[in-house]
């Protein structure tokens, strides 16, 4: 029987359609989303916006998208709409969206029930062109010009190979994904959040390693940047900001300033210590009592010229530096020690130069006066660099508690830092009465003493950047560091799947003397991985196992030699090891599940639960009222190339957490070698040092 | 699922917004899977991530990290609804307390500097063994300056390789047990040095010796 319609919602049987949210612009609804005003003060509904709705709605110039009826935003039930609470809604037009009619087959009042997914494959089909074109879309997928152009660090970003597979080139697609595609921002956190820096202790300095850090962020940060052809801006590629490149170097230079200063000012100590203990001897055996005073003062004033020449030298040494590091900009992608202790001897070179040409004279005097025995200033400065600061006059009990010298990555933890040795450095400091920046730099700084020789005639140099190999970069897998813990002669190899994670560490050394169990810490000098932890077993001060906690990612299995050519361009080529060369060559390991460790013990659990493992080994679970108190390795198996899943199986607990720990043999070592197909062996380069 | 698929083998989570976003399972920061993060639309970021396993130990709770990025400021303004106390009033009212069970503090601008200002300041060294040891140490000036200045020790030590000043515009006052004195040049103090050291030291017996 025919019923006349009611037009109320719900009497006539429910009319559900599937539209697309159109254009704010277009539409002129963009006021009608959060703002309850427009602004002509007109009053206007919120959370509103206008659909154009499949089978209702055409495509002609006819119906703009303005002339559409407004349709609700259905909000779920757990928003409220009163007492002041709600919830923005966020279309930005070219939703396809599912709905209803209020008034049934009038269809003049559309209310959106949900949003259909825009899939990542689903690519926009309107050109900016198009859209501005006409006054309404066309159940085309877009996004609107204005959405694109405002889009923000946090949406994602993708990574297009070009037609040459070579090179990526950052894009943004405007999808909403799930899967690996990373974040403008995320990137740019991880950039700004990487970072390395050492410890600070009174007994070491460890200026080497710091001035090695420094100079390897630099590098890393020069290896990112890229210069626009049009103009002179940097630009970091990793997330599009734009690099103030001047800043840059300034703050590299303030930092290995700091170095430096450090590192001149002891030497300043030293000349001047050794200085005054000889003629405070020559002095008092030389001078009459009477005249001893005024010879205290001369050597007073001598010892202020020194100090306070050796003073402006630190003064001007940061412009120098920031030469030094645009000296370096393009040429530099490794910045190995010989690296640091040519750029040091270089420096220190300049600095030799400026202490010959302003206090040779000074000494020359004093030499005379002392009947020889007196060095010239660069040689006790060269001498100097060797020896840090001692505090004398403490007993032995009474020595200042060192720590170990470390240095620690954000990314990768801790690690043993570069010792300061200074005994490759001083070949290196050379002096060069041509070559000397500084003395240009300094004209007219230091003031001129009667009789010295002028510093006028000095001629401007630049600076000279590293030249032992720095545009050769070998990565391989990272080194094992065990610190602290009492003992020593711990060493191991990193294990490292086709993932590139960590899966475990082969013990080649279980060291001695262990009263507890060292850190573990896996250090990736290329810096490509991250995420590797976990913690150290020891038996007998020795240690036995490694178990890995977490095996990060992006490690090297293999080993790589990338190489800057002269037009800029990178060569990358797999190295072959050589055990005759830096290498100890390879090494071949069968893997099995050794042990299983405990981390949650979870609840509810019942005799009879059983573990699966992932890749054929047996577990056995101790259950202990209902709690899982631990598990036994019934059958190790074999050939495990990424750390297995324990999955408990019950019917009642959940929450427990087990690690598994496997083992490495060697292959030769390997009993069951004769049943073992090549698959379940894992060979890993030992003892990769740059 | 990509090589970066999550650790825990679970889903990942997003939730893009127009200015930020909620992320969960996401494996691509240096400092592990992300739990929970939100990120803006300028990167800053706020992220609690999962155990990496660094600096860990056996039966340790994890060692999952929280990390904020912000380009500019982080600004705290803390403690406003809390007593307001007198001066010489030093009964203890925290208003923000960061402890660390294990682990250091490290505070490093390494272009900046770094002001602690408060109506008293306390360093406490309070480690036992070979602990308990404070260290300033400057590239170019310690400065301690105040109207009462005071070094109370069972040694105290002043070492200069260039000079020591000691000026007082009024009293100086000098008083000791003994004196070990001796012009620089003057090699007798070092023979007289390396005579007492042998007389008085000692190397205690173990336990096993009796």
């Amino acid at each position: 029987m025919y019923q006349e319609p009611t037009n109320f919602a719900g009497r006539d049987g429910f009319h559900w359609w599937i539209g697309q949210v159109t254009d704010p612009k277009k539409g002129e609804w963009d006021k009608s989303l959060e703002k309850q005003q427009a602004d002509d003060e007109e009053s206007v509904y919120s959370h509103r916006c206008r659909v154009r709705i499949v089978g209702y709605h055409g495509c002609g110039d006819e119906l703009p998208d303005n002339k559409l009826p407004m349709a609700h935003i259905l909000l779920p039930s757990n928003v409220s709409t009163t007492g002041g609470r709600g919830e923005s809604t966020q279309y930005q037009g070219g939703e396809v969206v599912v709905g209803f009619f209020l008034d049934g087959e009038d269809a003049q009042q559309p209310v959106i029930f949900g949003t259909l997914f825009k899939q990542s494959y689903v690519k926009d089909q309107i050109k900016s062109s198009e859209f501005n074109a006409k006054k309404q879309t066309c159940f085309k997928p877009y996004t609107p010009p204005d959405v694109r152009s405002t889009a923000g660090d946090h949406e994602i970003s993708d990574n297009n190979k070009n037609g040459n597979g070579e090179k990526e080139k950052k894009s943004w697609n405007g999808q909403m994904r799930t899967d690996d595609l990373n974040t403008v921002s995320g990137e740019n956190a991880n950039f700004n959040t990487e970072f390395k820096m050492d410890n600070s202790t009174a007994c070491e300095d460890n200026e080497i390693s710091k001035i090695s850090n420094e100079l390897n962020e630099f590098s890393k940060k020069m290896k990112a940047f890229q210069k626009l052809k049009s103009s002179d801006v940097f630009v970091n590629p990793l997330y599009g900001g734009v690099v103030d490149m001047q800043s840059e170097l300034k703050l590299t230079s303030n930092r290995i300033q700091n170095s430096m200063t450090k590192l001149v000012r002891r030497g300043r100590s030293y000349v001047i210590g050794e200085t005054l203990d000889k003629l405070s001897t020559t002095f008092k055996d030389k001078v009459p009592k009477p005249l001893q005073g005024v010879s205290g003062e001369a050597a007073n004033a001598l010892s202020n010229t020194i100090y306070c020449n050796f003073e402006k030298i630190q003064d001007q040494l940061g412009d120098y530096l920031m030469k030094s590091l645009e000296n370096m900009l393009g040429q530099l992608l490794d910045v190995p020690i010989c690296g640091v202790e040519n750029f040091l001897g270089d420096m220190f070179g300049q600095i030799n130069n400026i202490l010959d040409t302003s206090l040779g004279g000074i000494f020359n005097q004093l030499n005379s006066i002392q009947g020889g025995g007196i060095p010239s200033p660069s040689k006790t400065f060269s001498k100097s660099i060797q020896f840090a600061d001692i505090i004398t006059g403490i007993l032995e009990c009474d020595q200042t508690n060192c720590p170990e010298n470390t240095s620690y990555s954000s990314k990768n933890g801790i690690s043993k830092a570069i010792p300061d040795d200074f005994s490759n450095l001083i070949p290196k400091i050379g002096v060069s009465s041509l070559v000397n920046p500084l003395l240009d730099a300094l004209d007219g700084a230091i003031p001129q003493l009667p009789g010295l020789p002028s510093l006028d005639g000095a001629v401007p140099a630049i600076p000279s950047a590293p030249n032992c190999s720095t545009n050769v970069l070998k990565c391989g897998p990272p080194r094992v560091d065990f610190l602290g813990g009492g003992g020593q002669g711990a060493s191991g190899n990193a294990i490292i799947n086709a993932l590139g994670q960590v899966i475990g560490v082969a013990i080649t050394g279980e060291g001695s003397g262990f009263i507890e169990p060292p850190l573990l810490s896996f250090f990736d000098s290329c810096e490509n991985g991250y995420g590797a932890g976990g913690f150290v077993r020891i038996k007998d001060g020795s240690v036995t196992e490694v178990v890995i906690t977490d095996g990060g990612q992006n490690y090297l299995p293999n080993t790589t030699e990338t190489t800057l050519n002269e037009d800029g361009t990178l060569t990358e080529k797999e190295v072959i090891p050589d055990p005759n060369a830096n290498y100890d060559g390879e090494v071949s390991y069968v893997t099995s599940l050794s042990d299983v460790v405990l981390e949650n013990t979870g609840f509810g659990y019942e005799d009879g639960d059983t573990v699966t493992v992932e890749g054929g080994a047996e577990v056995e679970l101790i259950i202990e009222d209902g709690l899982v108190a631990g598990a036994n390795v019934i059958n190790g198996g074999f050939g495990f190339t990424s750390l297995p899943d324990l999955i408990i199986n019950s019917d009642t607990g959940a929450g427990a957490r087990l690690k598994p720990v496997l083992k490495f043999t060697r292959v030769e070592d390997a009993a069951e070698l004769a049943q073992i197909s090549q698959d379940a062996v894992v060979t890993v380069i030992s003892c990769i040092e740059k | 699922m990509g090589r970066y698929k999550p650790k825990d083998r679970k889903n990942t989570e997003n939730r893009v917004f127009t200015r930020y976003a909620f992320r969960s399972g996401q494996m691509h920061s240096i400092h592990g899977m992300a739990n929970f993060q939100v990120d803006t639309q300028e990167s800053q970021f706020f992220g609690l991530y999962s155990n990496t396993g660094q600096g860990a130990t056996e039966g340790g709770p994890g060692t999952g990290k929280a990390v904020l990025y912000t380009p500019g400021q982080s600004l705290e303004v803390l403690g406003t609804g809390l007593k307001t106390r007198s001066a010489g009033d030093n009964s203890e009212l925290p208003a923000k307390i960061i402890r660390c069970k294990n682990g250091d503090v490290i505070v490093d601008c390494y272009n900046g500097n770094i002001t602690l200002r408060g109506r008293n300041i306390t360093l406490d060294a309070n480690g036992g063994g070979q602990d308990g040891q404070i260290i300033l140490s400057a590239n170019r000036i310690i400065n301690a300056k105040a109207p009462d200045v005071r070094l109370q020790g069972e040694k105290i030590l002043v070492d200069a390789t260039n000079r020591v000043d000691i000026i007082s515009k009024g009293f100086f006052q000098l008083k000791y047990g003994f004196s070990l004195a001796a012009a620089h040049g003057d090699m007798d103090f070092g023979v007289l040095a390396q005579t007492l050291k042998k007389d008085v030291s000692f190397t205690p017996r173990t336990l096993e010796e009796g």
